[in-house]
Order: structure tokens, then C-alpha cells, then sequence
């Protein structure tokens, strides 16, 4: 009678799990009871599921509901409303049922691959910690967790995606952080309503205030030193299931123009070099335009001696200079694209391809002229200094390059004019998007574009007024 | 974003549209009329805009959260209100053309030689409805954000062009009754200060940044004055035929020569300058159109502009010379009569105000 009693309970709640065939069970009779274990065998952690809640269950002489933490020592036990049993099945619980009883036991053995802590690809560093995120919650929150000895370490879950059911973790530091901005965030979260979470960037569009913008609204991040540096400073992270990419909110601009190498070395040449990715940035993005609108409208500006020497070199080209332009650009883009998909054994025979024969040829052919190919190179490797934002930069590159090609340089002008409007015009829950320079806070300025040492910096940065302003005395 | 902006934005405002109309052909006409005592005539008319200025501080500090329509419709009626409105919609729909025309002028000497006038109206066009449509808080910001770029090359444009000592010009040689006759044709080239009173609810203003209009336009001053010196100590006899001041004083510099067309460094300034003050001309004629017609919005407010500017631009009767003309000769009238209403309704306003406390 008491087999039956669990054995229908068993059945039921693996009916509910649709009988998957992951879906383990697991009928132990007792002489006063009856226990039925249900999980996925998937998702659980199977030599302590073998040695941590079978073994124990059947040595035990007095089972019940109530002493079953004792009897399993090896990991948390809850009781659960039958309810709940699916949820926490599919979350790697056992789900333990007990005959004559309501209410059954989850006990938490999830187990699946993980990757272990390793220097992310996308930020090195020469010296500093090495440690990135993986795609385990679990292990993103110790790296974090072990950042602050301290209670103010507020850590939410939130579970989003209707078929998914990602668990989302809103970090931020109690009194640092501002709570309006903490809840903001948590209100979008909750508001999402989609049926799955795969990574990180599927809830950047459900966070931005202007999804549509081509900029960066929402900073990313896979380093834990990293993350735990910008939550002192008051912003709010947010980690996702599956994802080595933890975000940040609030978020500006300048954020992208430093980098984490930056406060692990001197801050002069952190300065100096906080310049250069600017001025980069600037190569990248006007450069390739201004060329053609030097040439195409204003000749006359050029400098006689290199005037002379583009006109040597464009001498019976077959194509107008925008064109030239644009044929190089997007044969560099094409090559990109391909090396980022090619093996890497191939990749190599793909630049070697690309850069020498394409190029070389090309100029020898007379198709494209040298001066050309330096500008688009120049730009295109300018465009990695920031490589966050190369995706973005990309797409000015070439607005500035039909800009330039149709308008001249009052259209790149105007362009830069309308851009830095626009730029202005947004905000980051809060904060002036090219804050700390316009507006200008000046209590922000000594991590601005230069940068102060650390122990200069006495206060958090005011664009988006934090708690607790003061860093240090 | 209509929000406010800063007193510090505010004052960065002020100081940028100080050059409005001023740095390229303004000296040469000058020339025309005083010769190189010229000088004097921008000294008094700059003195007219810090009067402009001062009775700017007057007002909102006696009235800091109404806007200027308001107050003159609480003490003179809406009638009076609508019609200085209507004077002002005017006036930066004439300085708007201005500007716009000389900077053409500008551009198609100095880099664009076989270029339509309709290229530069849709450059501009563009950014001026974009900007308006982004409202001031971002042209507040953009205004910040250029402002130490544009100051420094306006600098880097003097220190080039760094005149002889020697070749000074000698000063108080026209008579009396050319620096009147050059007072009265240029004054439609100054008052640029009168935006501040239509923008002067949206300006956060406490009593201690008054400082900071006087730093930032103070700045802007000692430029300007900088220039005019630069201009005619440089050209000497010749400031006539130099229509573009800015540009040439740096192009003909002696110095520095060898690294090539310096002037490039003018350029991009003008255009930088160009665009963000029609711009704020913009917004202001937008204020003054929203302010008579209150039930329209700010799309259909710049929509409306944008067709009228682009009619009047298209008409064959307005060209550039005409327009040019029209600022010199008629649109001084037009300025004497705005600059002396203005203050007649500031003492007004500041009287009526000092009656209503106790």
C-alpha cells in the first residue's frame, strides 16, 4: 500500500516532467515507509547522488520528514510543497517523497560542466589578475563574492524566460550604490517577457533606454576585478546564467576609452595612453572620409608635395575615389569576417592572401592606389584599440565615408556636430551618457581622459550619483 | 529633453554665439566704414551686448522660474507679448539667414569652389532641425563638449598669426561721423545676448554664476578684440578686400609657413561655430514660434521653419548679396528699435517688481 501511494506520486511528478528520458527515479522501501526519489540524471551530481542520499536513506533505520537533514549531510535538504517538486526537479534538486506525508524534500546535488576560471580573450592583461568569468552563475558569484568580505554584498535572483527559466543575478553594494537605479533595473528584468535567455546580450536590448541607437548602452564586462572595481563605484552588475559576459549599468561613454590595464600601471602613461585610443578612435572613424573629401572637394587644402605624390599614384584609376575607398573597405571587411570564421590554420593562409596578394596586386593592376589601402588599413587596425566597440565604430567608418564622399568636409562636420548632439541628448539610468564632460563633473575628471593615481581619487564618481559619495579620507 | 541647462552651460552658450556673424566679414566691413578704427565700433557694440547681458542678470534675478513671454504678459498684456515675439521671430530669422549666408560665402571661397548653395542649406538644415528636435539640454551639452576645442584653435589661430609689433595701426584717424555711420550698419551683426532672455526659464541661474557668464564671455571678448587687432595690424590699407578675417589672418601669417595651408585649422572652427550657433538660433526662433502659437508642437514648429527657410533660401529673389545686404542696411533699423525696446521693458519689469515687495 505504501509502495503504491509513492509509486503514483513518482509517476505523476514524472508524467509533469513529460518523461523525458533524463528523467531518473528511484523506489526505496523501508520497513515503516516507503521513499520515492525523483531527478534529472542529467543535471545531478551522480556519485552523491549514489553515496549522499541513496546510501544514507538505506542505512538509516528512522526515516522521516523531519530527520532527513540529518540523515543527508552532504547537501542542503528543504521541504517542499508538492507544487514546487517540477521546478526544483529541473533545477538539479532530487526531489524525495515520502509515503504518508504532504509536503516532500529537495535536495540540491546540481552538477553539470563547467569551464574553469581563465583569462578572458577579449582582456588581457600584462599585469593584474588573470581570472575571467566562465558560464557558470554559481562560480561568476565566488569570484565576485570573494572581492567583498562584507554584508553589504547584495546579491538578487531573478528567474526570466518562459521555457528557459534563467536565473539572472542583480549585484550591487548596499549604501554605494543608488537604490532607485537598483530598482529600475530589477523592474525591466522582471518586466521581460520572452520564452528563452541564452546569453547576456539578449537582455542588453531589454535594458537599453534607446534599443535602437547604434551606441553601446549597457557595459560588459568577463572580468571579475573589473566588475567589483566599477560596483565600488556605485554601479549595479548584473550576471546571467550561461553567459561569461556580465553587465553594467549605469553606463558612459568614456567607460570604453579606459581599460583595465590602465589602474595596474602608471597613471601617466595611463593618461597618455587613454589619448591615443581616442585619437584611435577618431583615426578610425573620420579618417577614411576626410581622405575622400580632401580629394574629391578640397585639393586645394592638401599640402603641395602630397598632392603631388596621390596624384602620381591615382594616375588612370579605374574608379572615382569613393569607390576606391569603398572597395578596399569592404575588402578588409570581407576578409575579417572570414578570418573570424576560418580555422585558424586557414585564417593565416586567408591574411597572407588578403593583405599581400589582394593588396599588392591590386596596386600593381593599378586598380587601387597605395595612399588608399594606407588609409583603410590605418583605420581598420585604429578601430581595435576599442575592440568593444569595433561593431559600432565600423558603421560610423562608413557614414563618414559616404559623408565625406557626397558632402565634403562640412558633411563630416556636421556629422561629428550631429553625433556629439545626439550623444548628448542620451542618459544611463540617470547619467549623462558623455558625462564626466558634458556635462562637466569635475569630481569625475580624475578618471576621465586623464587619469589621477588612485589614491587621488577621494570620491566616487558623481554622474550617477551614488550613496556614500566619499571613496577614501 | 526641454529640460534646463546649467548656469555653466548657459554661459558657454552665450560666449560661442558672441562670435556669431563677428569673425569673418565683419571686420572687413568694418574697414569700410571706420577704417582701422573700426575697433572702436566693435568695443562700443560689444559694450552693447554686455548692457544687453546686464539687464539679462536684471530680470532673472528679479523673476528666476518665469519666462520672458510670461512676464511681459503678466505686466503688459498678451497683445504687447505676442508683438515683441513677433519682433524677435524676425530677428533670428534674419540673423539665421545672415549667418547662414556668410558662412556660405565663407566656405565656397575658401574649400568649395564648384559646390550648389543647396549642399550647405541641407548640411545645415539637418543639423538644425536634428538639434532642435533633440532639444536644448543637448545643444547645452554639445555646446560643453566643443567648447575648449573651439576656444583653443581660436587661440592656436591668433597665436599663428601673431602680427608685427611695428605694423600696428594707428588709431582716431576717421571722423566722428563714420563710427556712428558704422554703429548703426552693424549693429544688426550684435545683440546676439537677446537669446538668453527667450531661453531664460530653461537657464539655471543663481546669483554667485553670474561669475561664470563674465569668465566665458570675458573669454570670448578678449578673442574677438584679438582678432580685430590681428586683422588690421596684419592688412594694414588692404583690411577691405579681406572678407574673410579669420581665415586670412592666418593664411597670410609670415610665420609657420612651412607647414603648409594653415587655415584649414579656421575652417573647421567656422564650421564647428556655424553649426552650433544656427542651431541655437534655431531653438530660439522655435521658442518665440511656440510661444505664439502655444498649442503646436516643437516637430511641427521646426517642420514649419524648415519649409519657410528653404522657400525664402529657393526664392530667386533672395540671394546671399541680398540677404547681406538687407543685415548692413535695413536690418539695423530693425535692431535699434529690438535693442531699445528691450531695455525700456527690462526697467519696466524690474520697476514693477520692486512695487510688488513689501
Amino acid at each position: 500500500m505504501l509502495f503504491y501511494d509513492v509509486q503514483n506520486k513518482v509517476e505523476k511528478l514524472k508524467a509533469q516532467l513529460n518523461t523525458s528520458s533524463d528523467v531518473g527515479t528511484r523506489i526505496i522501501e523501508k520497513a515503516a515507509a516507503c521513499i520515492g526519489l525523483v531527478y534529472l540524471k542529467s543535471m545531478v551530481d551522480n556519485a552523491l547522488f549514489v553515496d549522499g542520499i541513496c546510501r544514507p536513506i538505506i542505512a538509516s533505520e528512522d526515516v522521516s520528514l523531519q530527520n532527513f537533514s540529518t540523515i543527508i549531510s552532504t547537501a542542503e535538504v528543504t521541504q517542499i510543497e508538492d507544487s514546487q517538486a517540477v521546478e526544483k526537479v529541473l533545477m538539479g534538486n532530487v526531489v524525495i517523497i515520502m509515503s504518508g506525508e504532504k509536503n516532500m524534500l529537495a535536495v540540491d546535488i546540481l552538477k553539470y560542466p563547467a569551464r574553469i576560471p581563465s583569462e578572458p580573450p577579449t582582456s588581457s592583461v600584462i599585469q593584474g589578475p588573470r581570472e575571467g568569468f566562465t558560464e557558470d552563475i554559481r562560480t561568476n558569484i565566488t569570484l565576485i563574492r570573494r572581492r567583498f568580505y562584507n554584508k553589504n554584498l547584495v546579491l538578487t535572483d531573478l528567474f526570466v524566460g518562459k521555457y528557459s527559466n534563467t536565473r539572472i543575478t542583480v549585484a550591487y553594494l548596499n549604501g554605494v550604490a543608488n537604490k532607485k537605479v537598483v530598482k529600475e533595473i530589477v523592474d525591466k528584468l522582471n518586466a521581460i517577457d520572452v520564452d528563452g535567455i541564452i546569453d547576456s546580450h539578449y537582455i542588453i536590448k531589454y535594458l537599453e533606454k534607446h534599443p535602437r541607437s547604434l551606441f553601446k548602452q549597457v557595459g560588459s564586462m568577463e572580468k571579475p576585478d573589473i566588475i567589483a572595481a566599477k560596483m565600488l563605484e556605485g554601479r549595479v552588475a548584473i550576471i546571467i546564467d550561461g553567459s561569461p559576459i556580465v553587465l553594467t549599468l549605469p553606463f558612459l561613454f568614456f567607460e570604453e576609452v579606459q581599460a583595465s590595464n590602465d589602474y595596474y600601471n602608471s597613471y601617466i602613461y595611463a593618461s597618455f595612453i587613454r589619448i591615443v585610443r581616442l585619437l584611435a578612435i577618431m583615426i578610425a572613424v573620420v579618417v577614411p572620409g576626410t581622405y575622400i573629401a580632401l580629394r574629391v572637394y578640397h585639393q586645394n587644402i592638401i599640402p603641395i608635395k602630397f598632392l603631388i605624390t596621390i596624384t602620381n599614384t591615382t594616375k588612370g584609376l579605374p574608379f572615382t575615389p569613393f569607390l576606391e575607398m569603398l572597395f578596399i573597405s569592404l575588402l578588409f571587411q570581407i576578409l575579417y569576417e572570414v578570418s573570424l570564421r576560418l580555422p585558424s590554420y586557414l585564417g593565416l593562409a586567408t591574411s597572407i592572401v588578403g593583405a599581400l596578394i589582394l593588396g599588392d596586386t591590386g596596386v600593381k593592376a593599378g586598380l587601387i592606389s597605395p595612399p588608399a589601402v594606407i588609409v583603410v588599413a590605418l583605420a581598420k587596425i585604429a578601430l581595435y584599440t576599442v575592440p568593444e566597440q569595433a561593431y559600432q565604430l565600423t558603421i560610423l567608418q562608413y557614414l563618414f565615408l559616404f559623408i565625406g564622399g557626397s558632402l565634403g568636409i562640412i558633411g563630416i562636420v556636421g556629422l561629428l556636430v550631429y553625433l556629439v548632439l545626439y550623444l548628448a541628448s542620451l542618459d544611463s539610468y540617470g547619467a549623462p551618457y558623455l558625462a564626466p564632460y558634458a556635462p562637466r563633473v569635475y569630481s569625475d575628471l580624475n578618471d576621465g581622459v586623464f587619469m589621477e593615481p588612485t589614491n587621488n581619487m577621494k570620491y566616487r564618481p558623481q554622474s550617477f550619483k551614488t550613496y556614500n559619495k566619499k571613496r577614501q579620507k | 529633453m526641454t529640460k534646463t541647462i546649467s548656469s555653466r552651460q548657459g554661459a558657454i552658450l552665450a560666449a560661442l554665439l558672441l562670435f556669431a556673424n563677428k569673425i569673418l566679414v565683419l571686420p572687413s566691413l568694418m574697414y569700410e566704414s571706420s577704417n582701422a578704427d573700426g575697433i572702436f565700433i566693435l568695443l562700443a557694440l560689444l559694450a552693447v551686448e554686455m548692457l544687453i547681458l546686464y539687464m539679462f542678470f536684471k530680470v532673472k534675478e528679479a523673476f528666476p522660474y518665469q519666462s520672458f513671454y510670461e512676464i511681459i504678459k503678466k505686466y503688459m498684456g498678451t497683445i504687447v507679448a505676442k508683438l515683441f515675439y513677433v519682433l524677435l521671430l524676425v530677428y533670428f530669422f534674419f540673423k539665421i539667414m545672415l549667418l547662414f549666408n556668410i558662412s556660405y560665402i565663407y566656405f565656397h571661397i575658401q574649400v568649395y569652389i564648384d559646390v550648389a548653395y543647396y549642399l550647405f542649406l541641407f548640411a545645415f538644415l539637418l543639423i538644425m532641425t536634428s538639434s532642435v528636435l533633440r532639444g536644448l539640454r543637448a545643444i547645452g551639452r554639445g555646446l560643453e563638449f566643443f567648447y575648449f576645442f573651439i576656444i583653443g584653435c581660436m587661440f592656436f589661430i591668433i597665436l599663428l598669426s601673431f602680427a608685427n609689433f611695428d605694423k600696428f595701426p594707428l588709431f582716431f584717424d576717421s571722423p566722428p561721423a563714420q563710427y556712428f555711420k558704422g554703429l548703426f550698419s552693424n549693429l544688426f551683426c550684435f545683440g546676439d545676448m537677446l537669446v538668453l532672455f527667450v531661453l531664460m526659464d530653461k537657464i539655471e541661474l543663481k546669483k554667485k554664476d553670474e561669475k561664470k557668464f563674465f569668465k566665458y564671455i570675458g573669454a570670448s571678448v578678449v578673442i574677438l578684440i584679438l582678432i580685430y587687432f590681428m586683422f588690421y595690424s596684419i592688412f594694414g590699407q588692404t583690411s577691405f578686400i579681406h572678407k574673410n578675417a579669420i581665415s586670412d589672418i592666418i593664411t597670410f601669417s609670415y610665420r609657420f609657413i612651412d607647414l603648409g595651408r594653415l587655415d584649414i585649422i579656421a575652417i573647421v572652427t567656422v564650421m564647428f561655430l556655424s553649426f552650433l550657433q544656427l542651431s541655437i538660433y534655431c531653438y530660439a526662433l522655435c521658442e518665440c514660434f511656440m510661444k505664439l502659437f502655444s498649442k503646436l508642437s516643437i516637430v511641427y514648429t521646426i517642420v514649419v521653419f524648415d519649409a519657410i527657410f528653404i522657400a525664402v533660401v529657393a526664392s530667386s529673389l533672395v540671394n546671399y548679396l541680398t540677404v547681406i545686404n538687407l543685415g548692413v542696411n535695413v536690418m539695423g533699423y530693425f535692431a535699434i528699435v529690438l535693442h531699445l525696446i528691450l531695455p525700456i521693458l527690462v526697467l519696466c519689469f524690474i520697476k514693477f517688481s520692486h512695487r510688488r515687495q513689501p
